[in-house]
C-alpha cells in the first residue's frame, strides 16, 4: 500500500515538473520527487508487524521478523538532509534568478536568450 | 590512508568557510597534499578501507583498486593544476573544497549509497559552481536534472538493497539478479548517472553551464566527468554486468552526433566547446558500453586525451571569452594561448602528431577487429563535423582582422595551456603514458572477481 | 628517408623562430632545404626501405618506388621554385614566419605521402600535408577564411573514406602494407568488398585531386590563397590527390580485381566510373574556367580540368593513356606553377586579381608575360611545349580504345582551354594599360628566375621528353600494364603512338622556322604605333572628344573588352545547375540540423529536461523489457 502513495507521490512530482512555468513550482514539484523517492526507502525497509528498531526492556524477544529494517530507515534520514540542502540552495537560486531575470515564470523571464 | 583523500579537502572546506580569505591558500594545500597522497596511494593498491571498522559487506568500505587509483590520480591532478589560477577559483574555494572531496569519496567509496550521498554533494558543489558570474538560471535547470536523476540513482541503490539485503558494491557484483532487475536496476543507474556523464538527451543542462562562466567547464568538463565515466563503467561493467549496455551503445552514438550537429550550430565559443564535449563524451560512453576490453581501456585512453585537450581549450576560451567582447582576431595578441588551444583543437579532432590520434584510430582499428562497421564510420562522421567548427574557430581566432586591442596575457593561462598542449604531443610519440595506466584501470574495471577478490580479501590498513 | 623527413619536420619549427627574428634567413633555409631535398631524392635507391616506427603494433613503412622519385621530382621541382620566389614575395604577406613553417612542414608530409610504403603511413603523411597547407590558406584575401574552412572539410571527407577503407583492408587482411594489400586484393573473391575499397580509397585522391563531384574548394581555396603559395596548391599538393588515384588504379591490379566487370573497352566499371568522373571534371573546369574574371580561379578551376585529365588517363589502364596521364601530372604541375607564379609577380606589382582591372603589362613585365605565354602554351596542349605531348598520349589511349564520347570531352576541354588561358593574357598583358599602372616595374630577379627556370624545363621536356619519360615508362613496367611496347623511343627520337608516332625534335624545328618566318615579316612590315587609351588625341592633357555609340566617352577603363570577354559563349550555359550551391544545400541541412538538436534537447526549460528524462526512462524499459 505504501508503495502506492510513493508512486502516486512520484506522479505528482514529475507531473508538476512537466506543467508548471513557474520555477518555485518546479522546485517544490522536485521536493515532492524526493519525498516519494524517501516513502519508497522505509517502505522497501517495511516488515509486516514489525516495531520501530529501537532496543527497549519492553521488547519481548529478538524474534525474526520482530524489527523493521533499520538500514532504510537511517538511509532516508541522510537522504532527507541532502534533500533539505539542495532544496536550500535552489531556493537561494531562484532568489538570484528573481533578481536576474525579475520573474520565476519561465515565459516572462527577461534577458535568458538562447 | 585513503580516507586522507576526502577528509583533507573536507577539513580545508571547513576552515575556509570559516575563514574566507584563506581559501585561495587552502585549496592550493590540499589540492597538492591530495595529488601527493594519491602519488604515495600507488604502493597500498589494491587494497579497501572499512570505515569504523565494519567488515564488508557491512558498513562503508573504501575500495583502492587500480580503477581507482588512476582515477583519483587523474583527478587529483586536474584540481592541481587549477590550483594555478587564482583568479579563475576566486571566491570559490571552498565549493572546490567540497567538490574535490566529493569527487574523490566518489571514485573510492565502494558502497552504492556512499556513492549517491557522494554524487549528491558533487551535483550541489557542481551547481553552485555552475553559478559563478550569474549563471543563475542554467545553475537551476542543472540543480533540477541533477535532483531527479539523484532520485532515479537512489531508488536503484534501493533497488539493490532489496534485492541483495546489503549496499556494498561487492556484493551486489557477486549476487546474481534476475534479467528483469538487473534491466531495472542498471536503467536507473544509467539515468542516474547519464546525467552527469552527459548522456543524451540527459545532457540539456551542459551547454548553460559549461557556457555561461569560466571555472565550471574547466572542472566540471574534466575532474567531475572523469569521475562520471570512471563509475559509469563501474557500475555498468564491474558490478552490473550485461544489464542494458546495447541501450547505452545506442544512446551513446546518438550523443556523439547530437553534441557535435548543435556545437555546428552554435556561434558561442564555451557553447561550442560544450557541446563538443557531450560530444566526446558520446564517444567514449560508446566505446565503454562494449563493456570488454580492449574497448574499455581505450574509452578511458580516449577520455583521458580528451579531458586534457579539453582543459587547454577551456582554459584558454574562458580566459578570452571574458577578456574580450569581440574574439575575431584575438589569437594574433596571445600567440601562446592560440598555440595551445591549436594544438588542443587538432588532438580532439585527431590529426596526426597529437594525442587523439592515437586513441581514435585505435577505437576505429578494433571496432573493425570486432566487425562493429557502425561505430567507426559515425566516429568519423562526428569527427568531420568537429573538425569543421573546430577548424571555423581556429581560423577566426587566428586570421580573422582583428577588432579590439589585445592586452597582455597572463603568464599563468600561457604556461599552463602550451605546457599541457606539449603534453598533448608527446602523448602522440609515447601513447603509454595514457595507455598503460588505462588498460590497468579497464583490467581492474572488467574483472568482476578480481573486484570482489580485494574485497573480500584485502582487508588491510588504514 | 625516415631520418631525412623527421628532421624537415623538426626543422620546419625551428624555421619559425628563425623566420621569427628575420624571416628572409628563414625562407633562405627554406630554400636550402628543398634544395637539398631535391638532390637527396636523386641520392635513393628505388625499391629500398626502412621502417619508420611502429603504431598499433603495425610497422610504418617507407618505400621507395619509380612512383615515388617521379612524384617527389616534380613536386619538389615546384616546391623550389616557389620556396626561391618567396624569398622576395613574402615582403607582402601579413604572416611570413609562419608561412615559411608551413611551407616546409607541408614538403616533408607530401615526400612522406609518396614514400609511403603501407596505407597507415600514407594517411599520417598526408594529415600532415592538409593540416599544414590548410593553415597556410586563410594568410590569403578576406575570403580565404572561408576557403580554409571549405578546403578542409572537403579535404576531410575524403581522407576519413580512405581511412575507413584502409581499416577495412586491414580488418580482412591484417595488413596495411600496399604491396601486399594488392596481392590480396587481386585473389579476394569478395566482388562487394572490392569495389567498396577501392572507391572509398579513390576518394580521397578525388577530393584531394579536385575531381567533380569534390572539386569546388578548388576554386575559392586557390584563387584566395596566399598568391605563391596557390602555386604550390595547384601545382603540387593536388597532385597527392593523383598519386593516391594512381596507387587504387593502376598500382592495386584493377583489372585483375574487377574481373568480369568489364563495362566498355575492357575497362572495369569502376574504373569507368572514375573515369566518367575525370570527364566531367574536365567540362565543369574547363566551362566554369571560360567564365572566370579573377585570373586565379580562372586557374584553378582548369586545375579541375587538369586533374579530370590526368584520371582519364590513368583509368583507361592502357600503357600508353597510362604514361600519358603521369605525365600530364608533371606538364600540369609546372604550367601552374609558372601561372600561379606569374600572377603573384602580377599581384606583387598591381595588387589585384581582377582581370577587367588589368592591361598592358606586356610592356611593363616583358619576363612574367614570356613565362605566362610558354606556361599557357603548355596548359593548353600546343606543340612545342611539354604539355602537347601527354594530352596527345591520352588521345592516343582514348581513340585507341574506342571512347569516343570521353576522347570528345577531352578534345573540347582542350579547346576550352585555349579561351580560357587566352582571357588573362589578353586581359592582364595584352591591351591597354590603365593609368594606374603607369610606374609598374618588372619584379626583381629572385622573383623570376625561378619562373624562367621553370619554363626553360618544361620547354626542353617539350622538344626532348625522353628523360622524363624514362621514370613513367619504369613505373608502367612496375605496374605491369600491357602492352609493354616501348613508347619512348629515345634513340630514334619517337613517342610511340598508336595511330602514329611524334618526333618532338622535327616539330620543334618546324616551329622554329614558323617562328624564323613570322618574325622575319614582323620586321619587315610597318611598326605599330602606340596610341592612348582615348585615341585620337594629340598630346596629355588635351581635351578630349570621342563619340561613338551615341554618346561621348571620358572613362575609358569601362570600356576595356575584357569585361565580359566571353559573354556570348557564356550565355549558353548561365543558367547551369551550381553544384557548389548543392552543396552548401548540404551544409544547410547539417546547421539545421543542429539547431533543431539545440532547440529541442538543450535550449529548454526544466520541464521539458523532465519529460526527456521520462521519456528516456520509458523508452529504456519499453526497449529491454
Amino acid at each position: 500500500m505504501v508503495y502506492w502513495i510513493s508512486i502516486i507521490l512520484m506522479g505528482i512530482g514529475i507531473y508538476g515538473l512537466l506543467t508548471q512555468k513557474n520555477l518555485f513550482k518546479q522546485l517544490i514539484s522536485l521536493a515532492i520527487i524526493d519525498t516519494a523517492v524517501n516513502v519508497f526507502i522505509i517502505a522497501a525497509g517495511y516488515v509486516e508487524g514489525g516495531k520501530a528498531p529501537i532496543y527497549t526492556k519492553a521488547l519481548p524477544s529478538f524474534l525474526k521478523g520482530a524489527f523493521v529494517d533499520p538500514l532504510p530507515q537511517a538511509l532516508v534520514l541522510t537522504a532527507i538532509v541532502i534533500g533539505v540542502g539542495v532544496l536550500a540552495l535552489g531556493a537561494a537560486l531562484l532568489v538570484r534568478v528573481k533578481e536576474k531575470h525579475k520573474n520565476l515564470d519561465v515565459e516572462n523571464m527577461k534577458g535568458v536568450g538562447e | 590512508m585513503m580516507t586522507l583523500a576526502i577528509a583533507i579537502p573536507l577539513i580545508a572546506a571547513f576552515l575556509a568557510a570559516i575563514r574566507k580569505s584563506w581559501g585561495y591558500i587552502l585549496y592550493a594545500i590540499a589540492a597538492i597534499l591530495n595529488f601527493i597522497l594519491s602519488l604515495s596511494l600507488i604502493g597500498a593498491v589494491p587494497s579497501i578501507h572499512a570505515l569504523g571498522g565494519w567488515k564488508p559487506p557491512f558498513g562503508i568500505n573504501l575500495v583502492l583498486d587500480n580503477a581507482s587509483f588512476y582515477a583519483i590520480l587523474f583527478i587529483n591532478a586536474i584540481f592541481l593544476i587549477v590550483a594555478v589560477f587564482p583568479d579563475i577559483i576566486g571566491k570559490y574555494a571552498t565549493v572546490m573544497l567540497v567538490l574535490m572531496a566529493a569527487v574523490n569519496g566518489f571514485v573510492l567509496t565502494g558502497d552504492l549509497f556512499n556513492s549517491f550521498v557522494f554524487m549528491e554533494i558533487i551535483s550541489a558543489a557542481a551547481v553552485i559552481i555552475a553559478s559563478k558570474r550569474e549563471n543563475y538560471y542554467s545553475a537551476f535547470k542543472y540543480l533540477i536534472f541533477a535532483g531527479i536523476a539523484g532520485s532515479l540513482y537512489l531508488i536503484a541503490v534501493i533497488f539493490v538493497y532489496t534485492q541483495t539485503g546489503s549496499l556494498n558494491m561487492a556484493q551486489a557484483a557477486y549476487f546474481s539478479f534476475s534479467q528483469k532487475s538487473l534491466v531495472a536496476i542498471t536503467t536507473l543507474f544509467l539515468i542516474g548517472l547519464g546525467v552527469e556523464a552527459k548522456l543524451f538527451p540527459l545532457n540539456g543542462w551542459v551547454m548553460g553551464v559549461y557556457g555561461g562562466n569560466d571555472l565550471a567547464p574547466v572542472i566540471l568538463s574534466t575532474a567531475v566527468t572523469f569521475s562520471a565515466m570512471y563509475m559509469m563503467g563501474r557500475l555498468m561493467i564491474t558490478i552490473f554486468g550485461g544489464g542494458v549496455l546495447q541501450v547505452l551503445y545506442v544512446l551513446a552514438l546518438i550523443t556523439m552526433l547530437a553534441g557535435e550537429l548543435a556545437a555546428l550550430y552554435q556561434k558561442n565559443l564555451l557553447k561550442t566547446l560544450a557541446y563538443s564535449s557531450i560530444g566526446q563524451a558520446g564517444l567514449v560512453l560508446a566505446v565503454l558500453s562494449k563493456g570488454k576490453e580492449p574497448f574499455t581501456s581505450l574509452a578511458y585512453f580516449q577520455l583521458m586525451n580528451e579531458v586534457t585537450a579539453k582543459l587547454v581549450l577551456f582554459l584558454v576560451a574562458g580566459y578570452l571569452v571574458y577578456k574580450y567582447t569581440n574574439l575575431n582576431g584575438i589569437f594574433k595578441s596571445h600567440k601562446v594561448l592560440g598555440t595551445a588551444f591549436s594544438i588542443a583543437s587538432f588532438s580532439l579532432v585527431g590529426f596526426p602528431l597529437f594525442a587523439g590520434f592515437q586513441s581514435k584510430l585505435r577505437i576505429i582499428m578494433e571496432a573493425f577487429k570486432g566487425g562493429d562497421y557502425l561505430l567507426p564510420a559515425l566516429l568519423l562522421l562526428a569527427t568531420l563535423i568537429e573538425l569543421t567548427y573546430l577548424i571555423r574557430w581556429n581560423v577566426r581566432l587566428w586570421f580573422e582582422d582583428q577588432v579590439e586591442e589585445g592586452e597582455k596575457g597572463s603568464w599563468r593561462h600561457g604556461f599552463v595551456a602550451i605546457a599541457l598542449a606539449i603534453f598533448l604531443v608527446v602523448i602522440f610519440f609515447f601513447p603509454n603514458i595514457y595507455l598503460a595506466p588505462a588498460s590497468k584501470m579497464a583490467d581492474a574495471i572488467t574483472s568482476v572477481s578480481g573486484y570482489i577478490n580485494i574485497v573480500t580479501s584485502g582487508l588491510g590498513g588504514m | 628517408m625516415a631520418i631525412t623527413l623527421i628532421s624537415i619536420l623538426a626543422l620546419s619549427v625551428a624555421v619559425y623562430f628563425i623566420s621569427k627574428l628575420s624571416w628572409k634567413v628563414g625562407a633562405v633555409i627554406n630554400a636550402l632545404a628543398g634544395a637539398y631535398l631535391m638532390i637527396y631524392l636523386f641520392t635513393l635507391k628505388v625499391g629500398s626501405s626502412e621502417v619508420l616506427g611502429t603504431l598499433f603494433g603495425e610497422k610504418l613503412l617507407l618505400t621507395y618506388t619509380n612512383a615515388s622519385f617521379y612524384f617527389s621530382f616534380v613536386s619538389m621541382l615546384v616546391i623550389l621554385a616557389v620556396m626561391v620566389f618567396a624569398i622576395k614575395w613574402l615582403d607582402s604577406q601579413k604572416y611570413p614566419s609562419a608561412f615559411n613553417m608551413f611551407l616546409l612542414m607541408m614538403t616533408a608530409a607530401s615526400l612522406g605521402v609518396f614514400f609511403a610504403g603501407d596505407l597507415l603511413t600514407l594517411y599520417i603523411f598526408w594529415e600532415i600535408a592538409v593540416l599544414s597547407s590548410m593553415l597556410i590558406v586563410p594568410m590569403g584575401k578576406k575570403e580565404a577564411r572561408r576557403a580554409a574552412i571549405i578546403y578542409a572539410v572537403m579535404s576531410a571527407t575524403g581522407t576519413y573514406m580512405y581511412l575507413y577503407a584502409s581499416f577495412m583492408i586491414y580488418s580482412r587482411y591484417g595488413n596495411f602494407n600496399l604491396a601486399e594489400v594488392a596481392k590480396d586484393l587481386a585473389n579476394d573473391p569478395s566482388m562487394p568488398f572490392k569495389v567498396t575499397v577501392y572507391l572509398l580509397l579513390a576518394a580521397a585522391g578525388i577530393a584531394k585531386s579536385g575531381i567533380f563531384p569534390l572539386h569546388t574548394w578548388l576554386r575559392i581555396a586557390h584563387g584566395n590563397a596566399p598568391d605563391a603559395f596557390s602555386a604550390v596548391l595547384s601545382g603540387q599538393l593536388v597532385k597527392l590527390g593523383s598519386y593516391v588515384l594512381m596507387l587504387v588504379t593502376a598500382f592495386f591490379p584493377t583489372l585483375k580485381m574487377f574481373q568480369g566487370l568489364e563495362l566498355y573497352s575492357k575497362i572495369p566499371s569502376p574504373n569507368y566510373f572514375l573515369l566518367a568522373l575525370g570527364a566531367t571534371s574536365i567540362i565543369v573546369g574547363t566551362l566554369m574556367a571560360i567564365k572566370q574574371d579573377d585570373m586565379k580561379m580562372l586557374i584553378a578551376f582548369s586545375s579541375v580540368a587538369n586533374g579530370g585529365y590526368i584520371l582519364v588517363g590513368i583509368a583507361t589502364m592502357d600503357a600508353i593513356g597510362f604514361e600519358g596521364g603521369i605525365l600530364h601530372v608533371f606538364n600540369h604541375a609546372l604550367a601552374a606553377a609558372i601561372i600561379f607564379m606569374a600572377f603573384a609577380s602580377v599581384v606583387y606589382r598591381t595588387h589585384t586579381t581582377k582581370i577587367s582591372e588589368m592591361g598592358g603589362l606586356i610592356h611593363k613585365m616583358p619576363i612574367t608575360f614570356i613565362s605566362y605565354l610558354f606556361a599557357i602554351i603548355s596548359l593548353a596542349g600546343i606543340p612545342p611545349m611539354s604539355g602537347f605531348i601527354s594530352k596527345w598520349m591520352i588521345y592516343q589511349a582514348l581513340v585507341r580504345k574506342g571512347m569516343f564520347v570521353t576522347a570528345f570531352i577531352a578534345f573540347f576541354g582542350s579547346i576550352g582551354s585555349f579561351l580560357y588561358v587566352f582571357r588573362p593574357l589578353a586581359g592582364v598583358f595584352l591591351g591597354q594599360l590603365p593609368k594606374k599602372y603607369k610606374d609598374v616595374k618588372e619584379v626583381p630577379a629572385i622573383m623570376w628566375i625561378p619562373m624562367v627556370t621553370l619554363v626553360a624545363i618544361s620547354f626542353i621536356m617539350g622538344v626532348w621528353p625522353f628523360p622524363i619519360l624514362k621514370p613513367i615508362e619504369a613505373m608502367r613496367a612496375d605496374f605491369a600494364i600491357s602492352p609493354s611496347v616501348k613508347i619512348a623511343d629515345a634513340s630514334n627520337w619517337l613517342v610511340r603512338g598508336v595511330t602514329g608516332s611524334w618526333n618532338p625534335v622535327i616539330v620543334f624545328n618546324l616551329f622554329i622556322i614558323g617562328f624564323a618566318i613570322a618574325y622575319l615579316l614582323y620586321t619587315l612590315f610597318p611598326k605599330p604605333k602606340k596610341v592612348d587609351l582615348l585615341a585620337p588625341h594629340k598630346e596629355e592633357g588635351a581635351p578630349i572628344n570621342i563619340y561613338t555609340g551615341g554618346e561621348y566617352i571620358y572613362t575609358p577603363d569601362l570600356y576595356q573588352y575584357n569585361t565580359k570577354m566571353y559573354a556570348g559563349f557564356e550565355r549558353m550555359y548561365e543558367k547551369h545547375p551550381s553544384w557548389e550551391k548543392v552543396l552548401d544545400m548540404l551544409c544547410k541541412f547539417f546547421h539545421d540540423l543542429g539547431q533543431l538538436v539545440h532547440g529541442w534537447f538543450f535550449r529548454p526549460s526544466p520541464s521539458a529536461y523532465a519529460f526527456w528524462t521520462v521519456m528516456t526512462l520509458l523508452i529504456v524499459f519499453w526497449v529491454r523489457w
